[in-house]
């Protein structure tokens, strides 16, 4: 996912900087970089999803006292008791919180991150 | 300032493509030369190949009394203006003429000047805030001159860097640019694949075809003289007309036999005989008002306003297309006579394009 954003970044620019005189490091960390920073804070929201969510190797890893949340919640239904509905929706909630917030930190680059072609060529 | 010498350039992609086959090339200091052909003839690599963004498989680079082949693009004092004008989006437009100051480190109060400097030259000053992204294509296309500009290179050069613009303005800028070197009387090697901007900008053309020079000379004496049936068919529009037909040597000069048309030559005829091409540039083909010429039927017009078109069908396979005054009264299905402006007459051998006459 981060080659695709890095291969977004037209050669010509890389060319450009280089023809300038700037090293390869230098046309990395002011041209290259920058321009995909918004794809890397994407990138990060994402595999924090992913891994926030991460159920069956968590499922299978997890011991009692050290679990995750999704596998917390899902300890509560049992065929004796049935579901209990009130601390599932209650824990749910909570798990959705720190997502939300990081989305809401990476918003400005997330809008950027998320339009491909948002270099103009 | 500086001159460029290419020697025997090759350049190939993996083993099958072969970008560039072998160019040859001098370009004296201060000289405008473009570089023109057709998409996909080797034009950017040979940029590239000058600016070291390339490595040769073989040849040489040379620019000045350096040889430069291995050196760092950085290095060789070049400036390069981009087909997609390679403007650095997340800066704005002072930060983008800035760069190349800055990476040479330029000390801060003398970097200012310059870019402030160079801006007004290109009446580029009142954008210095702005981001690339909000420039108009012709404002765009000044900035990046200016970034060009202001490390003084010994030499510019330019991968096709107005196709981006509308026709207005494209022709705009080619008087912008043939000015701007005038002023800066800095080498400048132009690609292009418009042959226009070849024929009105360069002090020498440089015609590339399939990775190899196909002809070098000014542009009169290649739009006059071309050396091959590529060459004669790449510059002019309308197209120069081509007959096939067949030379045969006769007494007091040589015949050119195509299927509708017979045409004795007496003056420099080509000494040569067998399958031949037959070259007339709309300009030469005149309608005629006597009885002299061949007979044809004007099948299509086209008005340009100073003078017109008309495709003349004369029963050979395609039909000849010849400029007309705008004042001559012409419609479709006309029967008129056409002559041929004999001394103005190219001939091309069938087998390999090789000029003959
Ligand atoms: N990096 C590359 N890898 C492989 N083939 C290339 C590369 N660059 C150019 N070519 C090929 O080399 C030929 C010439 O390309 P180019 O110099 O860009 O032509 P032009 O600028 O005249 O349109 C084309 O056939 C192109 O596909
Ligand atoms: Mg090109």
């Amino acid at each position: 996912m981060m080659l695709a954003f890095i291969d977004e970044v037209p050669r010509e620019l890389e060319h450009a900087a280089r023809l300038m005189g700037a090293s390869r490091l230098a046309t990395i960390r002011k041209v290259v970089f920058p321009l995909v920073a918004s794809g890397m804070m994407v990138t990060l929201l994402f595999v924090f999803i992913l891994n926030w969510s991460e159920f069956l190797l968590a499922l299978t890893l997890s011991q009692p006292r050290v679990l995750t949340l999704p596998v917390l919640l899902n300890k509560f239904q049992s065929a004796v008791e049935g579901r209990l509905y009130g601390p599932q929706a209650a824990i749910g909630t909570v798990v959705t919180i720190p997502v939300v917030i990081l989305g809401f930190l990476i918003q400005k680059h997330l809008v950027k991150g998320f339009s491909f072609g948002m270099i103009r060529r | 300032m500086a001159s460029i010498r290419l020697e025997n350039l090759v350049k190939s992609f993996g083993e099958t493509v072969q970008a560039v086959r072998g160019v040859s090339l001098e370009i004296a200091d201060g000289e405008f030369v473009v570089l023109v052909g057709p998409s996909g003839c080797g034009k950017t690599t040979t940029l590239h190949l000058i600016a070291g963004l390339e490595r040769p498989t073989s040849g040489e680079v040379w620019i000045g009394a350096e040889r430069v082949t291995d050196w760092e693009p950085g290095d060789r004092n070049l400036g390069m203006v981009f087909q997609s004008l390679a403007l650095f989006p997340h800066m704005t437009v002072f930060d983008n003429i800035a760069f190349p100051l800055m990476i040479k480190k330029v000390p801060p109060a003398e970097l200012g000047e310059r870019v402030r400097g160079v801006a007004t030259t290109l009446h580029v000053a009142h954008l210095l805030d702005k981001r690339p992204s909000t420039l108009s294509g012709g404002e765009a296309q000044r900035v990046a001159l200016a970034r060009t500009i202001v490390v003084k290179p010994a030499a510019f050069l330019m991968d096709e860097p107005l196709s981006s613009l509308d026709a207005k303005l494209r022709v705009e800028m080619r008087t912008e640019l043939k000015r701007l070197h005038a002023t800066l009387r800095a080498t400048f090697v132009y690609v292009t694949h418009d042959q226009a901007e070849a024929m009105t900008m360069a002090h020498r053309i440089v015609v590339m075809d399939q990775g190899r020079v196909q002809q070098t000379g000014p542009p009169l004496a290649i739009y006059n003289e071309p050396a091959n049936y590529f060459v004669a068919g790449f510059f002019g529009i309308p197209a120069m007309n081509f007959i096939d037909g067949e030379l045969h040597q006769a007494s007091g000069g040589s015949v050119f036999q195509a299927p509708a048309l017979r045409l004795a030559l007496t003056r420099s005829g080509p000494s040569a005989g067998g399958p031949a091409t037959l070259g007339v540039r709309p300009e030469h083909v005149r309608l005629s008002d006597g009885a002299e010429g061949w007979p044809a039927a004007v099948s299509l017009i086209e008005p340009l306003g100073d003078e017109t078109l008309v495709f003349l069908d004369y029963g050979g396979g395609t039909s000849l297309v010849a400029k007309a005054s705008a004042e001559d009264r012409l419609a479709v299905g006309d029967r008129r006579r056409f002559t041929l402006r004999t001394d103005k007459l190219v001939f091309f051998a069938s087998s390999d394009g090789r000029r003959i006459a």
